[in-house]
C-alpha cells in the first residue's frame, strides 16, 4: 500500500513568555517522522500534553511547524497557496474531542453542514437533498435539519460534526478523541460507525485518544507519543502482543481490564509507573522516558536513542533495542 | 465481615427545575459491608453520584431527598439534625470528590485544605500540631517532598497531586467509610494506576470501607468485591463481581459489558452498542426505565416496574426475565 501522508522531521516548538522575554521552549512535537498509508487508521496514543493533538492540527496544516514537512499526496503541504491550499483543505478533514463547543448553537443543522459546501463552491445537486443524504449516512434523520444543537444529546452531536467533516467528500480525516466526552454505550455506537464510513468510503484516518482500549479497537498501526517524541510504531497487533519500548510496556500494563479473574492477574505482575510526566519545557536530556523507566541506563541519560526498525513495520526508540 | 456499615432504602432524590422534576433517584436500596469495597457503575446521569452524596446530606439544590431511610453505623442520617451530620462528615465519612480541580479551594494552601478536618473534628490540639500531621498524611498518599507540597497552592499541583490531596484530605481522620466518587476521571492511566494502588494500600492498613463510583468496568473489575449497576436511577443488578462480570442477567449490564472496547480483544470483534441513548428523567419511561432500549422487551416491561429478586445466592437483579409475574 501507498502512503498518503509522511511526515518528515517534524518539529514544533511553543516559546514560554514572560513579559518580553522567551524563556524556554515547549516541545510539543520534536522531530516526528512517520508514514500514514492509504485507507489505514493510523493510530497516536499518549497521555495528556504529549503532542498528539499538536501533531494533528499540524498535520492539517491548522498550525505552522517550527520546522519539517508533511507530504500529502506528495506535496508538501505547508508549501501550498491558493487554489491547491483549498483543494487540501476539501480533502482533509478534522473531528474534534468536544463535541459542545465544536458546534455554533445559533446555526441549523442544515447550514452547519452545508456552510463547508458554500465556502468550497461544489456542486452537490439540491443542497437540502445533499444534507439529508449526509444525515442519514451517520444515522439521523430528515426532521433533524432545522433543529439547532442544543436540541442534541452529546453522541448525536459528534454525528452532525461527523456529517459537516464528510460534506466535502474528504479523504482523509483527524479524529481527534472523538469519543472521549461520550458514554460508553453511545461510544460504541460512534465508533462502530466510523468503521464502517472508513470501510464504504475508503477514508484515511488519523486516530488520536488516549484511550489505548479504543484505539486498538480502531486502528491498524499504532504509534506511542510520549512528550513529543514518537517512542514506538507497530501494527495493532503487535504493539500489544509485544510490546517493546518500556512505556508501552508500562502503559499497557495499568489498563484495568473488565474482568475480575485477568484484572486482578494483571495486578500482580504489574508495573506501578513511577512519577509523573515531566513538563515539556526543557525535557529531560537524552532518552525523555529515562527519569520514569525501570531499566534505564547511563547511555540513556546522555544520548537519545534513536527510532529503528526491529521487526517488520515495528519501529522502537529505546537504548536496550538500539546498537550503541 | 457481613456486619453492615451503611444501608439504603427505598431513596428518592428528584431536582426541582424549570424544566420540570427530575426524578434522579427512584427508589434505591443497598447494602455495605464492613470492610469490602462496593462499586456502584453507571452512565453519566444515571444518579450514582447523587446517591453517594445523599449518604452525607449533601445533595446539591435544586436537588432534594423526597423519601427514604439511610444507616449508617446503625444511626439515621437523613432525621439527623445538620450539627450531628457535620460529625459525620470527615470524621466518619471520607468523601473522595470528583474533581480535585473544584475541589481544592485556589486561596489556601493544600497542607491546610488537607488538614481542616483534624481541626474541625477536634482530633489535633492547635494549628502546629495539624501541620505536622498534614505532612505525615502526604508522605501515606505518596506526595513526593510532603513538607514542601503541603505549604503549595493548588495552581502549583499537577492533577494526580491534586487528586492525591484531596484522598489525604478523605482519609485525615481515618474514618470508617470512604466514598470515592469517580477518583480517577480526570487523569491519566498511569496516573490512575497510581491512584488505584493508593486506595488499595489504604484499605490493607486501614481495613476501611470503600465504596467506588466509576462509569470503567475495568476498574470495578480489578478492585471492587460487590458491584451494583445503575440505570436511570434506579439499581439494576447488584452481584458479587466475579459473578457479575462471568453471567451478567440484566440486558443493559450485558449490554454494556459488550460495548466496550477491551485491548486483549482482537479489532475483529465488534462492538455491540446499546441502542439509543439515555432517557430523560423528567418524563421517564414508565414500567422498566430500560425497556425503550432493550432487545428482550415484553409487554410487562412498558407498565410495570419490575421488583429486585434474588435470581442466585447474593445475585439480584429487577429484571422481568427473571421475576414472577
Amino acid at each position: 500500500m501507498k502512503a498518503l501522508i509522511e511526515v518528515r522531521d517534524l518539529v514544533k516548538y511553543f516559546p514560554v513568555k514572560r513579559l518580553f522575554w522567551t524563556i524556554g521552549n515547549v516541545h510539543a512535537v520534536d522531530r516526528v517522522s512517520f508514514d500514514i498509508l492509504k485507507g489505514e487508521c493510523f493510530g497516536l496514543v499518549g497521555e495528556s500534553g504529549c503532542g498528539k493533538t499538536t501533531l494533528g492540527r499540524l498535520i492539517l496544516r491548522l498550525i505552522e511547524p517550527t520546522n519539517g514537512k508533511v507530504y500529502f499526496q506528495g506535496r508538501n503541504v505547508f508549501e501550498l497557496k491558493g487554489k491547491e491550499l483549498m483543494a487540501f483543505r476539501r480533502k482533509a478533514q478534522i473531528v474534534f474531542q468536544d463535541p459542545f463547543s465544536s458546534l455554533d448553537p445559533r446555526m441549523m443543522i442544515f447550514d452547519i453542514i452545508y456552510e463547508p459546501v458554500r465556502v468550497h463552491k461544489i456542486d452537490v445537486g439540491n443542497p437540502e437533498e445533499y444534507v439529508i443524504s449526509l444525515l442519514e449516512r451517520v444515522g439521523l434523520k430528515k426532521e433533524h435539519l432545522y433543529r439547532y444543537p442544543h436540541e442534541f444529546s452529546g453522541g448525536q452531536r459528534q454525528r452532525i460534526v461527523i456529517a459537516r467533516a464528510l460534506a466535502l467528500r474528504p479523504i482523509f480525516m483527524v479524529l481527534d478523541e472523538p469519543t472521549s466526552a461520550l458514554d460508553v454505550s453511545v461510544q460504541a455506537q460512534i465508533l462502530n460507525m466510523l468503521r464502517d464510513l472508513q470501510k464504504d468510503l475508503g477514508l484515511t484516518y488519523l486516530f488520536i485518544s488516549h484511550d489505548l482500549s479504543v484505539v486498538r479497537y480502531m486502528s491498524h498501526t499504532i504509534a506511542v507519543m510520549y512528550l513529543g517524541k514518537i517512542v514506538e510504531i507497530a501494527s495493532s497487533e503487535e504493539v500489544f502482543e509485544k510490546p517493546l519500548h518500556p512505556y508501552t510496556q508500562m502503559l499497557f500494563s495499568a489498563i484495568p481490564i473488565p474482568d475480575p479473574e485477568v484484572a486482578r492477574a494483571r495486578l500482580e505482575k504489574r508495573i506501578i509507573p513511577k512519577g509523573e510526566v515531566p513538563s515539556p519545557i526543557n525535557p529531560p536530556p537524552g532518552c525523555r522516558f529515562h527519569p520514569r523507566c525501570p531499566y534505564a541506563m547511563d547511555i540513556c541519560k546522555r544520548e537519545e536513542p534513536p527510532l529503528i526498525e526491529v521487526g517488520e513495520g515495528h519501529k522502537v526508540a529505546c537504548w536496550l533495542y538500539a546498537k550503541r | 465481615m457481613n456486619e453492615e456499615i451503611l444501608r439504603i432504602e427505598g431513596l428518592k432524590v428528584y431536582f426541582y427545575t424549570y424544566a420540570g422534576v427530575v426524578k434522579a433517584i427512584e427508589g434505591v436500596n443497598l447494602s455495605v459491608r464492613k470492610g469490602e469495597c462496593f462499586g456502584l457503575v453507571g452512565e453519566t446521569g444515571c444518579g450514582k453520584s447523587v446517591t453517594m452524596r445523599s449518604v452525607i446530606k449533601l445533595v446539591p439544590p435544586p436537588g432534594r431527598i423526597v423519601s427514604g431511610k439511610i444507616y449508617f453505623e446503625g444511626l439515621d442520617v437523613l432525621s439527623l439534625p445538620e450539627s450531628e451530620v457535620r460529625k459525620l462528615r470527615g470524621r466518619k465519612i471520607g468523601f473522595i470528590v470528583q474533581e480535585p480541580m473544584s475541589a481544592l479551594d485556589p486561596l489556601y494552601k493544600v497542607g491546610y485544605q488537607a488538614g481542616e478536618p483534624l481541626l474541625v473534628h477536634g482530633l489535633v490540639k492547635d494549628v502546629k500540631e495539624m501541620w505536622k500531621r498534614v505532612v505525615n498524611l502526604f508522605k501515606t498518599v505518596m506526595i513526593p517532598e510532603p513538607k514542601e507540597r503541603s505549604r503549595n497552592y493548588p495552581h502549583e499541583l499537577s492533577g494526580g497531586m491534586k487528586q492525591r490531596v484531596v484522598i489525604a484530605t478523605a482519609i485525615s481522620c481515618v474514618p470508617d467509610l470512604i466514598i470515592a466518587d469517580e477518583p480517577t476521571t480526570n487523569v491519566d492511566v498511569t496516573i490512575q494506576a497510581q491512584i488505584l494502588d493508593l486506595l488499595r494500600d489504604l484499605r490493607r492498613k486501614y481495613g476501611t470501607t470503600l465504596i467506588l463510583v466509576t462509569h470503567n468496568l475495568g476498574i470495578v473489575a480489578e478492585m471492587c468485591d460487590r458491584v451494583a449497576v445503575m440505570y436511570a436511577g434506579q439499581i439494576v443488578e447488584l452481584a458479587n463481581v466475579y459473578d457479575l462480570f462471568k453471567d451478567p442477567l440484566h440486558p443493559y449490564t450485558k449490554g454494556l459489558l459488550e460495548a466496550v472496547p477491551i485491548i486483549t480483544k482482537s479489532r475483529e470483534v465488534r462492538l455491540k452498542p446499546i441502542p439509543g441513548t439515555i432517557p430523560n428523567l423528567i418524563r421517564p419511561p414508565p414500567g422498566c426505565r430500560f425497556h425503550p432500549r432493550c432487545s428482550l422487551v415484553a409487554e410487562i416491561c412498558k407498565r410495570e416496574r419490575p421488583p429486585m429478586v434474588e435470581v442466585k445466592p447474593e445475585h439480584y437483579v429487577a429484571c422481568w426475565l427473571y421475576a414472577k409475574r
